[in-house]
């Protein structure tokens, strides 16, 4: 499974140097940028055109769409390696993941609500998104007492790990007509 | 009389405003079009033009809006403020709505440009009853979004989108603010602006 990750994030020094940047980070967030290989990028983007996706829509609370993970996006996401690097760069020990694969289109968002409490502990996001501009909305905002602590705006190909903390909660911004027809597709994990 | 210097004289006749008013769908609302007098109207929506805008975003809203209008310096503004939340008008709101009311409102001005909107929500807060808009922005048509859109209900979350109001310039809307009344603005895609005044009335 190793060799689905960049070289990068197969050398134990950069995932020690990744755990630092971590815990130096007030924000408690790392962004691993091309995080996997080329062919594995490919190969998954491949698979997604293919994706039945289902559309979630309660106007209170949200307006997304979900697929079922493909056999080896879980199997990857699931096997030791995977989780001994994510242990070793948050310093938790994870023994198993929640994953969902979520897509924001146009006029897609997900709004904060008391109804919907969001666990503490770790998360991460796998964008699998193509192409993004910042002026579309769709970036994920995680806030504390209706201030904004961060944001994170679709890289493809990255690896955002988030230690989220008790009465932290994130969004994902309405995405606007500018989106055209480009579609935010990630794979959120929970720890 | 001041309702009649200020309301086009057609309100001022109809007595079936109270029933249409409850007995719309999907919650109790009216949609009054040409609502003020003409010359009493232009000079109010200059005016908002010329306030201070500030820039309001969240995961429910991106808009301008302005400082309470209490405080306007504008005398246009001053003016309709003083008529919106005279004794007088609210008496009349009140009997509309079939609502008792306080002598008591919020008011400000509200700007969505290109991608701005706001999501789904019921208004809830104590003390506002009666919620309303008055659109001033001219020229808006269905391409350009910017539809005030309501909601039926199921199991306490809206579900279907059931009414869209178009903001044509000079209507006031009116709807009672229940767990029921689930409304958004539609993403405005234009670079038209959508100006509005908006607020509540307090019970």
């Amino acid at each position: 499974m190793a060799e689905w990750m960049t070289s990068l994030y197969n050398n134990s020094q950069a995932l020690d140097a990744a755990r630092e940047a971590l815990l130096k980070n007030n924000s408690q967030h790392i962004q691993l940028r091309d995080a996997l290989r080329p062919a594995i990028w490919k190969k998954w983007w491949a698979t997604l055109r293919h994706t039945p996706w289902e559309k979630k829509y309660i106007p209170d609370l949200f307006s997304y769409s979900v697929a079922p993970i493909p056999e080896d996006m879980q199997q990857f996401f699931q096997s030791p390696s995977f989780l001994e690097r994510l242990s070793r760069i948050t310093g938790q020990a994870i023994k198993k993941v929640h994953l969902q694969l979520l897509a924001f289109a146009h006029q897609d968002y997900t709004l904060l609500h008391d109804e919907l409490q969001q666990p503490q502990g770790i998360l991460f996001f796998l964008e699998l998104t193509q192409h993004w501009k910042p002026s579309w909305g769709g970036y994920t905002s995680f806030v504390h007492n209706e201030e904004e602590l961060i944001r994170l705006y679709p890289v493809p190909n990255s690896l955002t790990i988030i230690h989220q903390e008790k009465n932290v909660h994130y969004f994902v911004k309405y995405v606007n007509y500018y989106a055209g027809n480009n579609t935010r597709i990630f794979l959120l994990g929970q720890c | 009389m001041t309702l009649a210097y200020w309301i086009n004289p057609v309100y001022l006749k109809d007595n079936t405003l109270m029933q249409q008013f409850v007995s719309n769908t999907p919650f109790p609302h009216i949609v009054l079009p040409r609502f003020f007098v003409d010359k009493k109207i232009q000079p109010v929506s200059a005016a908002l033009l010329k306030q201070e805008w500030q820039e309001k975003e969240s995961d429910l809203f991106q808009f301008q809006q302005t400082f309470d209008l209490k405080t306007t310096e504008h005398a246009a503004l001053q003016e309709f403020y003083a008529f919106f939340s005279s004794k007088e008008f609210i008496q009349w709101i009140a009997a509309l709505t079939k609502t008792k009311l306080k002598q008591s409102i919020d008011m400000s001005g509200f700007i969505y440009n290109a991608t701005d909107y706001l999501l789904p929500h019921d208004d809830q807060l104590e003390e506002r009853k009666i919620a309303y808009v008055l659109n001033l922005s001219s020229e808006f048509s269905k391409k350009d979004g910017g539809e005030l859109e309501f909601f039926n209900t199921q199991k306490k979350h809206p579900s279907q989108s059931v009414k869209r109001i178009q903001p044509l310039f000079n209507t006031l809307v009116l709807f009672e603010v229940s767990p029921k009344s689930f409304h958004q603005v539609l993403e405005v895609t234009t670079d038209k602006q959508r100006v509005s005044i908006g607020g509540w009335f307090h019970g």
